[in-house]
């Protein structure tokens, strides 16, 4: 028996239990750009997002295989309950429409939360990706999530590019199911150029009621 | 079985998940409390999935990533649908298991679904459970509400018969013949009787 096991016998978890350990996070769950949203996933993301899974060059650059439907949906519905889990993840992107996602993410036994962006090729070329990974910095921060990492595939030049931006720093390789770069943001400054979350401590609207 | 009866009941079930029908996040009934599954419900899904046993009627093992992805994807249907599967738990608050309504993007109807800890089957825990999850989904408004088992779960069709379903019919899920076991729902037999069955 595990020492988890004897200490769940002595002190059962509750299950409507509804308070939350005092470290865990809460970031905005809606981040409004310049010229994109970031927001919480919504079923009608589904067919652009299940493309998007499905586009081999798009998966290739984060080095997966493109999904199927079914895995799409397992993966977006993940993504959402994510920020159950975590009290952070991944949001839908928006522009005129559904242009990709882009958050944190942290699955057991990652030493730091994951700062992610893919964008749909439509939307590439405007700066999006580099505006919104400073805004999610600036939620993370806002949340007192730190620090955050960027895993990269060493050839994509076009995301090293972004992280010089961001001012991140090159930290060295890590090996997950291939080989990534790591690369550790710096901690934003919350008063510059009005990249604040809207509502940095907005309650988690899954847990209170 | 009409196809167009089949699609009809998929794009009801569809318009309900992305619409209105919502289920209340927590449900209490004799012996159970249902809940939302939390991050502290991680070593039991890990437990639960990375058993060949257990998961030998729901697609096989994963690893404990793969887990811990059920585990973010059931919380998760709560967002997207506003319904979802709780997590199950006795008086003492153990967990017992993950029972709830279940909607992936290949289920062609809204699914009451229920997986229990070899630890607590034998009890009636199942059927209590899903007795109450499917009387609030028909008071809530569900269009339809089915089951799918594989043919050779025995155990799992006790627990759709105690709870009121018949089989419908067989169709191909994931590659596997799978049967699809229909709750009874007033609202969707007086549908069903409304479908103009010619015009297909």
């Amino acid at each position: 028996m595990s020492v988890r096991d004897e200490t769940r016998q002595a002190a059962p978890s509750r299950q409507n239990d509804r308070v939350k350990p005092a470290s865990r996070p809460e970031m905005a769950r809606t981040i409004e750009g310049d010229g994109f949203r970031l927001v919480p996933w919504r079923p009608d993301h589904f067919a652009p997002f299940s493309a998007l899974q499905a586009d081999p060059a798009i998966m290739a650059a984060m080095v997966q295989e493109p999904q199927d439907r079914l895995a799409a949906w397992r993966e977006m519905a993940a993504f959402a309950g994510h920020w159950t889990l975590k009290g952070f993840g991944h949001y839908a992107l928006e522009t005129d429409g559904f242009a990709g996602y882009a958050g944190l993410w942290q699955p057991p036994e990652w030493p730091q939360p994951e700062l992610t962006y893919v964008l749909l090729p439509s939307a590439r070329g405007r700066g999006i990706a580099t505006r919104a990974a400073r805004a999610i910095l600036g939620a993370a921060a806002a949340a007192g999530i730190s620090p955050v990492v960027s895993y990269l595939d060493p050839g994509n030049i076009a995301s090293r590019r972004v992280m010089e931006r961001l001012g991140a720093t090159y930290r060295g390789r890590l090996r997950l199911w291939a080989e990534f770069d790591v690369w550790r943001h710096a901690l934003p400054d919350l008063t510059m150029n009005g990249l604040e979350p809207q509502q940095p401590r907005k309650p988690n609207p899954t847990t209170t009621e | 079985m009409s196809e167009r009866l089949a699609r009809l009941r998929r794009e009801r079930a569809m318009a309900a998940a992305t619409g209105d029908f919502a289920m209340p996040r927590a449900l209490r009934t004799a012996r159970l409390t249902l809940g939302q599954p939390e991050e502290r419900h991680l070593a039991d899904y890990v437990r639960f999935w990375t058993d060949p046993g257990n998961t030998r009627y729901m697609g096989g093992v994963r690893d404990p990533m793969g887990a811990w992805k059920v585990l973010a994807a059931a919380c998760g249907s709560w967002l997207l649908y506003e319904f979802g599967h709780y997590a199950v738990a006795d008086e003492r608050g153990v967990y017992l298991g993950s029972v709830g309504l279940w909607f992936p993007d290949d289920f062609p109807e809204i699914e009451v679904g229920y997986s229990l800890m070899p630890e607590a089957r034998g009890r009636g825990y199942a059927s209590e459970a899903v007795a109450a999850v499917a009387a609030e989904a028909v008071r809530c408004g569900v269009p339809s509400l089915v089951s799918t088992i594989l043919p050779d779960n025995a155990a799992s069709q006790d627990v759709a018969t105690r709870a009121g379903a018949v089989l419908d019919r067989i169709f191909m899920l994931r590659g596997a013949p799978t049967a699809l076991w229909r709750h009874p729902v007033p609202a969707d037999q007086a549908f069903a009787l409304t479908v103009p069955e010619a015009a297909s």
